[in-house]
């Protein structure tokens, strides 16, 4: 069963995942076994601060990962398409869209605490939110025993050991 | 107003153009995020980081030690040195891992989630705000002896004057600025400590003919014991010495934030990687100019003055002014980050978690910079009337957070026993045992350094406290594995492992194992040529 959603497309691609591997550990040999999509809400925000010199307004962009509920800062505002996915390749949510919006105000107003150098107390202005998936390769090696499987993020190649 | 502290401000608008027109301009684009901004590069963010970190210490307690203790002096330097890599490669990759996996906001908080206390949290809290603030107030002291020295004016108005810059400073910098121009101050500061280094040294007549001057003196200067010989024999003292900064920096408190790239991968783990070995340009040299100032400046009233009598020596007034400037302007990025550390750890960690908890965003906000505010002034009041030396002060601020919080964060990824009991027993033990040991100058009696003292106390606090303790809960303990997998992985696929995506990892696999089939193996397109 497949259903349509909003996800960001696979830039690293099974090519580039392909001559990275190799690039690394020449002596292994990896296979791709399939692309799981994780959700993620993204959450656009106006920080107002009172500054000298520089803008009053700030945006901040947060994800948080609804599976564990986990926040994270990003960089820029991600570009989404719509597509259909098969519904085996989701992983399932655990926290829901309001459970989330929680969590990422929290978050931000920690990030923006340790890591905005500003005095008066900003406001945090919430602008709009998106729901979305990201691909993630999952990677097996020939030699399990030395090398575990492991995720590579299609978007930007990062990737973790499972 | 003079010429040196007409430089210092011109200098000081400059960093602040500096910073307005990067932030101005990352600013232009509607869809990036400065915040979450990554893509600084490498090298600027590390040596941003190591200019932001050092500071009030390396330019005045350093020399100042080595000007007063000779080559004994340099016990803390090896230890520094090292200190970054030590922490890099034992300690650091595993953390940020667990604390990923657990989902900690704060040091503090991953402490409390790691040993599922909130006692751990409230102890480990206070601990960590009453000396983060102490390491602040060093540096409060440190700006006020640079900025004397700059401007002339009096100690107490040139605290005043650079603690007021410093909260101006803070309040006009955003995150890119202070990155930015925390990057220009790093190779000022460089240039020119390297530059006074070069003068410095061939006038000595290199390190020999510093050494035969040293010896002339006092030829105790080049005892490993210190001057007079004052710790012969007593191992305890320099293995505390070489160990306070190269095992102490793994104590303190510190968690990266989570970033997720939307774009390229830059990530700030090569930024790590320098900023270890711009360390080690750094921490040799001021050490070396606080011996050479035994034999070009023995008359110096405050040795803690070593490095701006030098600049003032060998270079025309507007380049030591300039350096100056640099030196000052790092000491407050260190000062500003230290109090907002200290600040965030009140609001969050004890006000919003125990006091508040219906608090709003803004309310704990407003704690955090009120916070600042009132150990500002305490801050200004304590360096006003009973100024510590800076070297004092830092050693032991450093020594009571590395001895709270090392033997925990080690334990916490390397001891899968290690629990509740085992961690409030090393917290308050090696704390205790640090400050009974100063307060009490126990180092003279007993031949151990109070960091050293401390660290076996908490070992000892730990390995007994762990049998009264409950065992880590099924999760805890399955994420503990997880941090610890990299021992089986080959060395080149494991420096590109992303922690970040820890938490996607661990549910991913969940997911696999539960619901989802992929391919077999045998189906898997094979990615060889």
């Amino acid at each position: 069963m497949r259903n349509k959603v909003l996800a960001q497309s696979i830039t690293f691609t099974e090519e580039k995942l392909k001559s990275s591997l190799k690039k690394i550990q020449s002596n292994i040999n990896f296979a791709v076994h399939s692309v799981i999509y994780y959700p993620y809400h993204f959450f656009h925000y106006d920080v107002k601060a009172k500054r000298i010199f520089l803008p009053k307004n700030e945006e901040v962009g947060c994800t948080v990962e609804p599976v564990s509920g986990i926040g994270s800062l990003i960089d820029y505002t991600p570009k989404l398409s719509s597509v259909e996915i098969s519904i085996e390749k989701q992983v399932p949510q655990t926290y829901t869209l309001e459970e989330c919006r929680t969590i990422s105000e929290s978050f931000i107003y920690q990030s923006i605490s340790l890591k905005m150098k500003m005095l008066s107390i900003s406001e945090l202005i919430f602008k709009y939110h998106e729901f979305f998936y990201r691909p993630y390769w999952v990677v097996t090696s020939n030699n399990p025993k030395e090398v575990p499987d492991f995720i590579v993020d299609a978007v930007t190649g990062q990737y973790h050991p499972l | 107003m003079n010429l040196d502290i007409t430089i210092f401000f011109i200098y000081l608008l400059g960093m602040l153009a500096i910073g307005l027109y990067f932030t101005r301009r990352a600013s232009t684009s509607v869809d990036h995020y400065l915040l979450g901004n990554r893509k600084i590069g490498a090298p600027v963010t590390a040596v941003s980081m190591q200019s932001t970190s050092m500071s009030g210490f390396m330019f005045m307690g350093g020399p100042a030690q080595a000007f007063q203790e000779g080559w004994h002096a340099l016990w803390y330097a090896i230890g520094d040195a090292g200190g970054s890599i030590v922490n890099l490669s034992v300690l650091g990759k595993r953390m940020r891992r667990l604390s990923q996996l657990i989902g900690a906001l704060s040091p503090i908080e991953y402490l409390e989630k790691r040993y599922e206390s909130a006692s751990v949290r409230v102890v480990g809290s206070v601990i960590a705000i009453i000396f983060l603030f102490a390491y602040a107030f060093a540096q409060f002291i440190a700006a006020g002896k640079a900025l004397e020295s700059l401007s002339g004016f009096s100690y107490e108005l040139a605290l005043i004057i650079g603690v007021g810059v410093i909260i101006i400073y803070t309040v006009a910098g955003g995150y890119l600025a202070v990155a930015v121009s925390g990057f220009i101050q790093g190779i000022i500061m460089l240039i020119g400590v390297t530059a006074i280094g070069v003068m410095a040294i061939p006038y000595v007549g290199g390190i020999s003919g510093l050494n035969e001057s040293l010896r002339a003196i006092d030829p105790t200067y080049l005892s490993i014991w210190g001057r007079d010989l004052i710790y012969y024999g007593q191992w305890g003292v320099i293995l505390g010495a070489v160990l306070i900064y190269a095992i102490g920096y793994m104590g303190l408190p510190h968690v990266t934030v989570r970033h997720m790239s939307m774009q390229s991968p830059k990530t700030v783990k090569n930024a790590i990687i320098w900023s270890a070995a711009f360390n080690q340009l750094f921490t040799f040299t001021p050490y070396i100019l606080g011996l050479s100032a035994i034999v070009l400046l023995p008359t110096i009233s405050d040795p803690e003055m070593v490095i701006p009598e030098l600049a003032y020596t060998f270079f025309p007034g507007v380049l030591a002014a300039l350096l100056l400037s640099a030196i000052m302007a790092a000491i407050m990025s260190t000062c500003d980050s230290l109090l907002m550390q200290a600040g965030t750890t009140l609001s969050r960690d004890v006000y919003h978690r125990f006091i508040n908890p219906k608090a709003s965003h803004k309310q704990v906000l407003l704690v955090s910079r009120l916070c600042i505010l009132v150990g500002g002034i305490i801050g200004i009041v304590l360096a006003t009337y009973e100024p510590p030396a800076v070297f004092t002060l830092v050693v032991f601020a450093f020594g009571v957070l590395g001895n709270t919080f090392l033997v925990p964060y080690v334990a916490s990824v390397y001891s899968k026993k290690a629990n509740k009991g085992g961690v409030l027993c090393a917290m308050i033990g090696g704390a205790g045992t640090n400050i009974v040991w100063e307060t009490f100058t126990l180092q003279n009696v007993t031949g151990l350094h109070p960091f050293l003292a401390g660290l076996l106390i908490s070992i000892i606090g730990m390995v007994i406290g762990n049998t009264f303790g409950r065992t880590p809960s099924p999760p805890i303990l399955e994420s503990f594995e997880l941090a610890k997998y990299n021992h089986r992985i080959p060395k080149n696929l494991e420096k590109g492992i992303s922690d970040d995506i820890a938490p996607e990892a661990k549910n991913i696999s969940r997911f696999i194992n539960s619901s989802f089939r992929p391919r077999s193996r045998g189906e898997a397109k094979i990615l060889e040529e």
